[in-house]
């Protein structure tokens, strides 16, 4: 595989829905190999991380109930909130070059924190919206 | 209907819109497990959340662990492949069918396009994260503390969270 056909294949990944390293491991894999490759790719993707992910879980029935696991794990739970506050803040910068990107996202954030709409039709109404609107602007641009 | 359809139901639609990595699936996932058919708590949902941030591999693993509270090895098996097969199928027919998609235009205009809509996802999974979680200044400080050490340091998502559970052992129990 070339330098240019995996970059095409990261933007790719990015872009369809699901894990970006999945979707790039998968797309690899048909690239390589046909159906087939990507079928084994998504398998050597899925098994370690399934595996590990057992593990925690497997730990975390048994160990639950022992107070310092337990006040660890609030910590964890209480951190994972701050790294996707973070996370939050670090996307909203990026997007902060035009306005009206914060009007989508204050109508999506509030369609499903406040309204609870399906993601589906946030995806449809909002996602649809952002695109055409991307659309217009370069269409004026030019 | 039997537990395993309704979670590859459940798993498989969120996996076909998990649009920006699964970054945007959180509140729907939460809204479906917990609200809609009570596989487990809010405050599992959370726990879940954090090992799936702590393990190495996509966040959107941990449908395993929801799997695995309603049935066990095999539950957690079916809801893995819920989540992981529909969207890496999606990836294979699109590859295969979409020659035009050297398309520039509509490839930034779905990245770019799309991409406040699943930065608001994001905030809404801050609060549904959020509603699982201890409340009272011990766990709000050590949250405010990662995000400030997040957005400063260049610590790795595993060790802020690693650094939170000690926090946690000292000020949480």
């Amino acid at each position: 595989m070339s330098e240019d056909e995996f970059m095409e294949g990261l933007e790719f990944a990015q872009i369809m829905p699901g894990p970006n390293i999945l979707n790039l491991a998968v797309f690899c894999g048909q690239r390589v190999r046909g159906i087939p490759g990507a079928i084994t790719a998504l398998v050597a993707v899925s098994i370690p991380a399934f595996a590990i992910v057992l593990i925690a879980g497997a730990l975390y029935f048994r160990f639950i109930g022992n107070p310092f696991v337990h006040a660890a794990l609030l910590g964890c739970a209480a951190g994972a909130v701050g790294l996707t506050l973070g996370n939050a803040i670090e996307l909203s910068v990026d997007l902060k070059k035009d306005w009206l990107n914060f009007v989508l996202l204050a109508a999506t954030t509030a369609a499903v924190t406040a309204f609870h709409v399906h993601l589906l039709y946030v995806l449809l109404v909002f996602g649809a919206l952002g695109i055409w609107r991307h659309r217009a602007q370069k269409a004026r641009a030019q | 209907m039997n537990v395993y359809w309704r979670m590859i139901q459940v798993f498989s639609v969120l996996s076909v819109l998990g649009f920006g990595g699964g970054k945007g699936i959180i509140p729907q996932m939460h809204h479906d497990v917990v609200e809609q058919y009570h596989w487990i708590t809010s405050s599992q949902f959370s726990e879940f959340y954090t090992i799936g941030k702590l393990v190495p591999g996509p966040t959107t693993i941990f449908s395993a662990l929801i799997g695995f509270t309603v049935a066990g090895i095999s539950g957690a098996a079916v809801a893995l492949a819920a989540m992981f097969v529909p969207s890496s199928a999606l990836m294979m027919v699109t590859d295969k069918l979409w020659t035009k998609w050297q398309n520039v235009q509509w490839k930034d205009a779905i990245a770019k396009g799309l991409a406040p809509v699943i930065v608001g996802l994001v905030w809404s999974s801050v609060f549904t994260i959020g509603r699982g979680v201890a409340h009272g200044v011990g766990a709000y400080a050590i949250a405010a503390a990662v995000t400030v050490l997040m957005l400063r340091t260049k610590l790795s998502a595993p060790a802020l969270i690693l650094l939170s559970g000690a926090a946690g052992i000292a000020v949480l129990r």
